[in-house]
């Protein structure tokens, strides 16, 4: 079976398929915080529902970030323990390929424009990936350009684009530009399910590593005023 | 009657900057009690940085778990319950151990025991010795400073805490005014071992007042004074000179944990009577100062005087998977909605715990 869960942004979000993407169980509960006390529970509820034992779990899909750095480091926490557990392969997916995957999957995406995936950075601006609308449906979308971390000033002379599509989990955050449209989407473990099909086999790895982008807030300490002399 | 089956305990603590896994077992042997210590993460911002620490925990903790089991020579199959430290903490640290324990226990169908971390501590001594409730803790650390009396698993009174900061962040303070580096206990006690601890006056707050409550805010604002006298006179220290109010301000630490641990010895000697036991536990229990003079203090008060081994001293995981045994021992376990909590006091009665999800009888 392939367990998908989300905790990244809003949500605490799962859902049980079986390998060929067949949803056997899902729940999502819009929570920006609290997902520590909520996720375990609700994946136990889907697989008691279901009546799926956690051993036969062979595939974890998980949002890595950038996300709330404790929502991203739960579902990452949760994904790495499983696997330790079950000996099931994770394909860590970040929050710029698991939108660009829904909004690709929805069809919404004119073959000609871009599509950017920005996700708030708080002070620093926005992190922000570019894709271009893969051949197929089927396929992964292509990083054109990024992941990294863009003012919102610069945000639109970054993409390089006249026009586009933008995307991501807070577009009220993002300035308006003439030429770019803006679809709001959050991550969901269905449709991170729906994304993992895109990936080959070769894509699930032993682990998962968050991705944050933006480096702890801390500054090193200054030199002490006070040291011996001769 | 078969012999009641060992049970095997896999404990997880990440409430600070030590990720760290043990694996117990019910007859007291520790099969494994691997640490990862974050210090280098840390040691160019002078203190820990609770983001640094929360990204090192779940990026080190899975790795530290297989070390362990390799060590022990197990499989996780073979642990029969998992327990974490759930607080008190810094919370990002504390939610990776509260989510990986209780994931671990969903896959293996295995109980979850939230463990909080003065308990793991209060309860340690046990787990290396044969020391029956009740006895009075010292539980000294970076983060913590109590005096409490041990009477059971669950049943801890609170006879003193720090009204400011802990013991150990007052040495660590000290040693960055003197520009000792880190960490800050070790080379400040190593540097005030060649000083005089009489060549300057520092206050000792709190001492020949009531009660065993703890303080070191004023102390430190003594010594940062001192040290703004030196700078403004524009003279260098000497290296004697550093040593000199290294050994003062740790003389006036110890005096301030020796009056007010003689308070506690009072207050708990007037509750349970004769047959007296005294511990030290955390971290600054390493320093060799405090540990004599509360072994004399002991020895004035009538108390027998017990410090566990350095290693279970400072933050471990055999200590939490000790404590959950000593949970589960009672049919207590957790269930997985169980919250980490950056703030978890442990005295229930002063503050009964909240939003908790114990199940089973409470003793």
């Amino acid at each position: 079976m392939l367990l998908a869960l989300d905790t990244a942004f809003n949500a605490c979000s799962v859902a049980l398929a079986s390998l060929s993407g067949e949803l056997a169980s899902a729940r999502h509960v819009v929570q920006s915080r609290g997902q520590a006390e909520t996720l375990v529970p609700m994946v136990d509820e889907v697989l008691q529902q279901t009546g799926v034992k956690p051993q036969a779990i062979t595939r974890i899909v998980v949002t890595r970030g950038p996300g709330t750095f404790a929502g991203v480091r739960i579902g990452i926490a949760f994904a790495r323990s499983l696997a330790l557990a079950t000996g099931a392969r994770v394909l860590g997916l970040s929050s710029f390929e698991a939108l660009a995957g829904s909004v690709s999957l929805e069809g919404s995406w004119p073959k000609s424009l871009p599509l950017v995936v920005a996700i708030p950075a708080g002070r620093a601006g926005v992190s922000a990936e570019m894709f271009t609308k893969p051949e197929k449906t089927s396929l992964v979308p292509k990083t054109l350009k990024g992941p990294e971390i863009v003012s919102l000033e610069d945000f639109y002379a970054w993409t390089g684009a006249g026009k586009g599509i933008i995307a991501g989990p807070r577009m009220d955050q993002i300035p308006e530009a003439e030429g770019f449209a803006k679809i709001d989407t959050w991550p969901r473990a269905e449709d991170l399910i729906r994304s993992a099909l895109l990936y080959p086999e070769s894509a699930y790895e032993d682990t998962a590593t968050p991705l944050y982008l933006r480096p702890p807030d801390a500054t090193p300490q200054s030199p002490s005023r006070f040291s011996a002399g001769s | 009657m078969a012999a009641k089956k060992e049970q095997i305990m896999l404990g997880i603590e990440t409430s600070c900057d030590d990720t760290a896994v043990g694996i117990v077992t019910s007859d007291k042997r520790i099969l494994a009690n691997p640490v990862y210590n974050q210090f280098k993460e840390h040691e160019i911002y002078g203190g820990v940085v609770p983001e640094i620490a929360a990204r090192s925990h779940v990026e080190h903790l899975d790795n530290l778990i297989k070390a362990a089991l390799k060590e022990a020579g197990l499989a996780l199959r073979d642990i029969d319950a998992i327990a974490a430290t759930a607080g008190p903490g810094l919370i990002g640290g504390l939610m990776v151990g509260v989510v990986s324990a209780k994931t671990l226990a969903l896959a293996l169908g295995k109980p979850f025991l939230a463990i909080n971390h003065l308990e793991g501590h209060a309860l340690s001594p046990r787990l290396v010795s044969d020391i029956e409730f009740p006895y009075l803790l010292l539980l000294i650390s970076g983060g913590h400073c109590q005096l409490l009396s041990v009477e059971g698993v669950e049943k801890y009174t609170r006879l003193g805490t720090t009204i400011d900061d802990a013991v150990g962040e007052a040495f660590d303070k000290g040693a960055k005014l003197l520009g000792l580096g880190v960490p800050g206990g070790p080379k400040l006690e190593k540097t005030a071992r060649s000083g005089n601890p009489e060549r300057y006056s520092l206050p000792r707050p709190l001492v020949g007042k009531p009660g065993c409550d703890f303080s070191f805010s004023g102390l430190k604002t003594a010594l940062v004074r001192t040290v703004d006298k030196f700078v403004r006179s524009g003279a260098k220290p000497t290296n004697e000179q550093i040593s000199n109010l290294a050994a003062s301000y740790q003389a006036a630490i110890a005096d301030c944990l020796v009056d007010r641990t003689a308070n506690a010895m009072k207050m708990y000697r007037i509750k349970h009577g004769r047959d007296l036991h005294f511990v030290i536990a955390g971290g600054v229990a390493a320093n060799a100062l405090i540990r004599s003079n509360m072994e004399a203090l002991c020895e004035l008060e009538g108390f027998s005087y017990f410090a566990p081994p350095l290693w279970l001293c400072t933050d471990n995981g055999a200590m939490i998977a000790w404590a959950g045994l000593e949970h589960l021992a009672k049919g207590h376990t957790d269930t997985f909605d169980f919250p980490a909590r950056a703030r978890w006091p442990l005295d229930q009665q002063s503050a009964p715990k909240i939003g908790h999800g114990k199940r089973g009888v409470k003793v």
